[in-house]
């Protein structure tokens, strides 16, 4: 009689017919959530490691790569301009440098060190701060860079960026691996006065830090 | 949240129970939206496509392409899925689904597969900087005991 009163904990699989009704991880409900419209996002901060970033839309070059910040804007994060702006319904993809070719740390540099629950927070054009909090940080050799969990659908708008790690391989001039932060939507506000006030790092904020 | 790999596996097998919702949320008897299960693939990719609100067979294409797929109906949404085609290059495309009277698209980004090149190696360099001029440091020291060494006995046997 003993195992038959045990609760068993399961998964919900996700039925072929009604994914959406069935599937408690899988509700993508928009209508439960606030999500925002498109509004490109100018910037953004994240309070843990100092970063308060200016960002540029970046998208792909003629050969399909994805297009990275300018190596010589060392403080400038970019997002991928192609996918959902912050808060929209879907993956917001940003990326940064770890480091320049020559002057040391660039505005992701530290970005490995970023623990679940760290928030980060992106400022869009209509003035929305858009909030996100950090679940998970991997790093990925490039070739097998996961775009289905990167790019890939969640019930709920989710955030993440892409910087390098691994070892720096000198003949083909790139690391090896990327690390890739994921962070989940936890709200949104009006920016206040004081989110408006917070200064910009300039071009040579990252080159000392360690 | 984020889902485990096995289980994102199983669900593309499955084909798509999960999806993206690219616009905001529509009462019952609203227009249809699309949801990707990605937004952005490589050649080879097969994507899940699901109509929501679309109460009959619906067709898909993705623009500018020879790509097409059937979404038959599955309750009160129509799933389906497209792979991305060896002519699908580079860029951003237009995935349109026709569900009745009603059409609806999404977008969806084909990359050509590498990963963003997100660092110049600086920081990386110092280390593998350091090491190769100590090494160089040690051959030359060596060298010049070798070469002092060499001389010294060349005095002594003089």
């Amino acid at each position: 009689m003993l195992g038959s009163v045990t609760p068993v904990p399961s998964l919900h699989w996700p039925e072929f017919g009604s994914p959406f009704k069935d599937d408690p991880f899988l509700i993508a409900d928009p209508a439960g959530g606030d999500w925002l419209d498109r509004s490109e996002p100018t910037r953004v901060d994240i309070d843990r490691l100092d970063v308060h970033a200016p960002l540029v839309a970046l998208g792909l070059d003629y050969r399909g790569n994805f297009e990275v910040p300018k190596m010589w804007r060392p403080h400038e994060a970019g997002w991928f301009e192609p996918g959902p702006t912050p808060g929209e319904f879907g993956p917001t993809v940003l990326m940064g440098h770890v480091d320049t070719e020559r002057s040391g740390p660039a505005v992701f540099y530290a970005v490995k060190r970023l623990k679940e629950g760290d928030e980060i927070e992106l400022t869009r054009e209509d003035g929305m701060v858009v909030v996100y909090e950090v679940t998970e940080v991997e790093s990925y050799p490039k070739k097998r860079l996961p775009y289905e969990d990167i790019f890939g659908v969640e019930p709920e708008p989710v955030l993440r960026l892409i910087t390098c790690g691994g070892e720096f391989d000198r003949e083909s001039g790139d690391y090896t691996e990327n690390v890739v932060v994921f962070a989940a939507y936890t709200g949104h506000h009006q920016a206040t006065e004081k989110d408006l006030a917070r200064p910009l790092n300039g071009r040579d904020a990252f080159k000392d830090r360690d | 949240m984020r889902m485990t790999q096995p289980i994102r596996g199983m669900l593309a097998a499955i084909a798509l129970s999960a999806a993206v919702v690219l616009s905001s949320a529509a009462p019952a008897n609203a227009a249809i939206t699309i949801t990707l299960s990605q937004t952005t693939g490589t050649e080879g990719t097969l994507v899940g496509v699901m109509a929501s609100n679309c109460d009959q067979d619906a067709t898909g294409d993705v623009e500018g392409t020879n790509v097409s797929f059937k979404l038959p109906k599955n309750n009160n949404n129509a799933t389906g899925t497209f792979t991305v085609s060896n002519d699908m290059k580079p860029g951003s495309y237009t995935i349109s689904v026709t569900c009745g009277s009603d059409t609806a698209t999404a977008k969806f980004t084909v990359t050509s597969g590498t990963a963003p090149a997100t660092g110049g190696g600086s920081t990386a360099s110092d280390a593998a900087a350091i090491a190769l001029w100590s090494g160089a440091g040690i051959v030359l020291a060596a060298a010049a005991g070798m070469w002092l060494l060499k001389r010294r006995s060349g005095v002594t046997t003089a």
